[in-house]
Order: C-alpha cells, then sequence, then structure tokens
C-alpha cells in the first residue's frame, strides 16, 4: 500500500490519488479535499455520509 | 486487456471427461479438457502447424488431441505425439511442433486458467461453492459485448439503481445511500449499512421481514472476481441466529476488448426458506429476482461499449462523488493492464463435444 490516498476535490470536481500533505490540500487548485481516505492497518478507508430517507427501498442485486 | 490474472472458465462439472471445450480468454484463443490424468488441461488452440482450432479436433484413444486438418495429435502436456503424413521410418516430430500449456487450477467447484505470461498467483478461495453447507445456484455463462471494465464499474456503482433498475429493485433513495470504500493490495471493497428500514415487496418476500438492518458489502479481489454478500436481520439482530444472507461470485472473464463472459453462482445456508414460498428455498428466491436486473445491466454496458467506437475529440467524462469507488477500480485496473492491443472477435466459439474415435 502506498502513501497516496484519495479524496475528492470539490473544486477540480475530480477524485484524486495524491499526497495531500497535511492538512490536505489539492496540488492543483489549493482546495481542500472532500472527503479523503485514512490509513488503517494496511487499508484505506473512507466513507461517502449520504443518507438514505426512512422507509426508502431496498436494494439487493447489483 | 489485464492477461497476468486467474479468470474462470466454467464449474468442474464443465468439464467432464473426454469433452473438448474452446475458449478465447483476454485475446488467447484456447482448448480446454479434462485428461486422462482426471486434471483440466488447456493448450494454445491454435495448432502448431497450420493455426487451425484445435478446439475443431478430437480426443484419441490414447487421450491425446487431434487436429482435425492434418491430424497432429498433441498430449496434455502440449508435445506433438503424431503427425499421420510422416510416416517413414526415418521421420521425427519436429520438436518445435509444440502447443503452449497454460497454468489451470481447479478450487472450490471453479475451474481457473491464467492467459499471461507471468508468474501466476494464488487462485482466490470462493468456499461456499464447494461446502455441503451452503446451497448454491450457478447461472449459465452470459456473453456480453463490452470490456470487462463496463462490467466491473457497473458491479461497483449502485448509484445507477435509479433510473436502470427502477421497475424492480431500484429506487431514487439508492443514489443517496452511505457507502464506505475500502481497499488494499489487489482488492477494493464497498459496504453499505441500513437500519431499521422499511423492506420492499420483493424484499419482504425473501426474507419474511417488514423492517429489517442490513449490511451489503461488494469487493473486487481481482480483475476477474467480484463478490457480494448480503446480510439481513430483525433491527439489532445481525450475526445473531436470526440473520439471513447471501454470497454471490460473479467471474469476468474477458474475451478481447470488447467482449466478457459473465458467471454468477449464488449462494445461501443450506436449509435457508423463501419466505414468501416456505417450500423452496431463498437462494431459489434470490435468484429468481436475478434475471431482469442482468439483463438490464447487461444492455447498459453494451450500449456504453458501442460510444467507445466515436474518437473522443474532446469528451470527458464527468466525476461525482459516488464515483469514488468506480475511479478507484479504474486505477487498479490500470495498473495491471499489460495487453493495450488486442483484435476483437465477434463471439466465443461454440463449446463441442468430442467424439471419441
Amino acid at each position: 500500500m502506498t502513501e497516496l490516498l484519495w479524496g475528492f476535490c470539490e473544486r477540480c470536481e475530480l477524485w484524486r490519488l495524491e499526497r495531500w500533505g497535511a492538512p490536505a490540500v489539492c496540488p492543483f487548485c489549493g482546495g481542500e479535499p472532500h472527503p479523503i481516505e485514512r490509513m488503517e492497518d494496511g487499508v484505506a478507508r473512507v466513507a461517502l455520509t449520504l443518507e438514505l430517507p426512512p422507509g426508502s427501498e431496498l436494494p439487493l442485486l447489483s | 486487456v489485464i492477461r497476468n490474472a486467474w479468470y474462470a472458465v466454467g464449474l468442474s462439472a464443465d468439464f467432464p471427461a473426454r469433452k473438448l471445450e474452446g475458449q478465447v480468454v483476454a485475446g488467447r484463443p484456447i482448448v480446454l479438457w479434462r485428461a486422462e490424468s482426471g486434471e483440466v488441461t488447456a493448450l494454445d488452440a491454435r495448432c502448431a502447424h497450420k493455426r487451425f482450432p484445435l478446439w475443431e479436433g478430437k480426443l484419441l484413444d490414447d487421450g491425446s488431441l487431434e487436429c482435425a486438418y492434418h491430424g497432429f495429435a498433441y498430449d496434455a502436456d502440449g508435445r506433438c505425439v503424431a503427425i499421420p503424413a510422416l510416416h517413414e521410418a526415418s521421420d521425427r516430430i519436429p520438436v518445435t511442433a509444440r502447443q503452449r500449456k497454460y497454468p489451470v487450477v481447479e478450487q472450490d467447484g471453479l475451474v481457473w486458467l491464467w492467459p499471461g505470461d507471468g508468474e501466476p498467483g494464488e487462485v482466490v478461495r470462493t468456499p461456499e461453492l464447494a461446502s455441503p453447507d451452503w446451497e448454491t445456484i450457478s447461472t449459465e455463462p452470459m456473453q456480453v459485448a463490452a470490456n470487462a471494465r463496463l462490467l466491473i464499474e457497473n458491479l461497483f456503482d449502485l448509484t445507477h439503481f435509479y433510473p436502470l433498475h427502477a421497475d424492480n429493485i431500484g429506487s431514487l433513495a439508492d443514489a443517496m445511500v452511505p457507502v464506505e470504500i475500502e481497499r488494499g493490495d489487489g482488492w477494493l471493497k464497498t459496504t453499505r449499512r441500513r437500519s431499521g428500514f422499511t423492506m420492499p415487496p420483493m424484499t419482504r418476500d425473501r426474507f419474511g421481514l417488514e423492517v429489517a438492518d442490513q449490511v451489503q458489502e461488494h469487493a473486487m479481489v481481482g480483475p476477474g472476481l467480484f463478490h457480494v454478500v448480503v446480510k439481513v436481520a430483525p433491527p439489532g439482530k445481525l450475526g445473531t441466529e436470526e440473520e439471513q444472507s447471501f454470497v454471490l461470485y460473479q467471474t469476468i472473464t474477458p474475451v478481447d476488448h470488447g467482449h466478457l463472459v459473465w458467471r454468477r453462482y449464488t449462494s445461501c445456508r443450506a436449509g435457508s426458506r423463501w419466505a414468501g414460498s416456505p417450500d423452496r428455498s431463498l437462494v431459489e428466491a434470490i435468484v429468481a429476482g436475478a434475471p431482469k436486473v442482468i439483463e438490464q445491466d447487461r444492455w447498459a454496458v453494451e450500449r456504453q461499449q458501442e460510444m467507445f467506437a466515436y474518437p473522443d475529440e474532446g469528451y470527458k467524462e464527468v466525476h461525482v462523488k459516488t464515483d469514488g469507488a468506480v475511479v478507484m477500480a479504474r486505477r487498479m485496473l490500470d495498473e495491471l493492464e499489460d495487453t493495450p492491443e488486442l483484435p476483437q472477435v465477434q463471439s466465443q466459439p461454440a463449446r463441442r463435444a468430442a467424439d471419441i474415435v
């Protein structure tokens, strides 16, 4: 696993795999990525925290 | 096309003794059969003599494969063992008359082939498919006129449930579900968790629950295997005996840049019942709802593939935040890509049952 992390730069409108630095800054536009991955035990994780309205339908198969 | 990968070529049962099978995998024409040793063998299907397809040949009594054109015969290791035209005592079989042999692994009821030039790695286990504790239904291989990447992207992209699957399993709300994306060396996984939601009619019929908690995991564990796990339980009961689940292995075998073969194996724990039809199994319920969804996905990726016939000329795809897993999958596949140029073939060769002489 590399130190490169995926982050979504809203200003560039792109998912980018970068060394973002701390605090994280897009190397292309200077914008702040959101969301951005975090490393835990060799696994990169990112959560897209969107909301499902109560009572919505359940998809089962892709 | 990625050649240095394991790709499924069928179930063990698809390879009975003395039956020839022809397939194109990652641009390589391959003839397969279960040899006298019991192992599945895979050779370059182009006869070393005149390129004639060996899947048109037949298996001889001694177990060798005879080309239907000039009768060159090859053993399970690809060595030429007979050339009818060379009948003088002084004649000898050229040492260069040899077919390339491809690595094959038969594991958990599936047969995997490595079409690449690199060193084969480990084959991912699919334990449910071979376990008596699980009941599995396999669907017929589906030929799809699209690049394998488009199907992988489709499988990761649950935001297409509306509108593509709006008449069966999808809804507008599906584009708004929280997703966690995880990635490690050679794998990528999305997880969606929901608590206390009202189940739609089809799902209620399957699991017999009005309100449920659910965990849904989609994982690419190599370019040729996609693994789905869905767990459903009454609120607060995930991980208990009240949890119901199914496992779906989807194998994606590229034929060339514009074609793939899609195989699906669905498993539920043995004894799990279809809530709406208790005399039938839960795995039957899961599979019964799939054909229309699958056909819609095929329709979508084939229409996408057609658009690649036109030059980009300034066209550029837009990313949105929810495309995260798709973008990550693309990057992983880019790094594995090893064969940029391949001719396209229109379809897989027909399966053939070899005559025994």
